[in-house]
């Protein structure tokens, strides 16, 4: 047994709780039950006397991250797309008035959120579902176009002195950036929106 | 023939055969990462036993817990026919595949 588990029995040694809070949040009822099971065993039964608490701990968390990320990459894939594609439209199809297209990009958006938080409610039966989905999903999206945007930025905009002009006037990298940073709380509330209503609507139909 | 099972897929199939009545998810996982002498994420393999079920090559029920998993349910799986009959197209093909060749083969690749 290693020095940190002296006296203890690893039965009684708990992985950390949020990981597995989150995980049985992410996933549907029927299955939360029998996989966070399956990873307590294996951490209590092999990886805590194999590699001590510490380490267990981080396998497990990594274990919870292998679940995770496939709740909301679909989500984060469209929401990537979102701002990429209208960074890539802002900049080599500039419209006559940015009004009907931030129209149709701000409602598309909250749609989407909604949609996220809805149906990762219903599949899993937990309002909480749609919130934790709808923000990393957006925490995906952002991070991926910032990779896509700043590429373009690279390859195309930054040597081309008019480029350049249209990309500040169409607000630079504040917009790429940092908006949506801005945008996580309205994220947070559209998510948990969306969350209540598939909760409810997998209540009604399970009764 | 239906649509030949990846090699990942195969080996969780494989794993649920010859754990037989012992099958679920934590000890399918040590079967796995054992036969591929690998790491593998619980999540890949709990992803395909999902799938593989959904396409009705295996079945499952759940079954008691133990102290060590906090009294939380297991959950078992069972090859169904239509996973046998997956399997062995897939031991066919590769079969047909090696077919008048040595293994290991020899000599400049």
């Amino acid at each position: 047994m290693t020095p940190d588990l002296a006296g203890q029995s690893s039965d009684s040694v708990q992985p950390p709780r949020w990981a597995a809070a989150l995980l049985e949040s992410l996933l549907p009822s029927g299955e939360a039950e029998t996989v966070v099971g399956d990873l307590i065993e294996e951490y209590r039964d092999a990886v805590l006397p194999a590699r001590g608490q510490l380490q267990a701990n981080i396998w497990f968390v990594r274990q919870v991250a292998g679940f995770a990320w496939r709740a909301p990459v679909v989500w984060g894939l469209v929401v990537a797309a979102f701002i990429a594609g209208r960074f890539v439209l802002d900049t080599f199809a500039p419209p006559a008035s940015y009004a009907q297209r931030s129209f149709f990009t701000t409602w598309s958006s909250i749609l989407l959120y909604l949609l996220a938080g809805f149906w990762s409610a219903r599949r899993t039966g937990r309002a909480r579902a749609g919130m934790l989905v709808a923000v990393c999903a957006h925490a995906i999206g952002w991070t991926l176009s910032i990779a896509i945007t700043g590429a373009i930025f690279v390859g195309v905009i930054r040597d081309d002195a008019a480029m350049l002009n249209l990309f500040r006037e169409t607000g630079g990298w504040g917009e790429q950036w940092f908006l949506p940073l801005m945008l996580l709380p309205f994220v947070l509330v559209l998510g948990s929106v969306g969350g209540l209503c598939g909760r409810t609507l997998a209540k009604r139909s399970r009764a | 023939m239906a649509d030949l099972l990846g090699a990942f897929e195969q080996a969780v199939l494989l794993a649920v055969v010859r754990l037989r009545d012992e099958a679920y998810g934590r000890a399918i996982l040590k079967e796995v990462k054992d036969r591929l002498e690998r790491e593998v994420a619980a999540g890949a393999v709990h992803a395909t036993l999902g799938r593989l079920e959904q396409k009705g090559l295996l079945a499952s029920r759940l079954g008691a817990g133990t102290p060590i998993r906090g009294g939380r349910a297991r959950r078992f799986y069972r090859l169904q026919p239509a996973g046998q009959r997956a399997l062995n197209d897939a031991r066919a093909a590769i079969d047909n595949l090696w077919l008048g060749l040595r293994w290991p083969l020899k000599g400049k690749a």
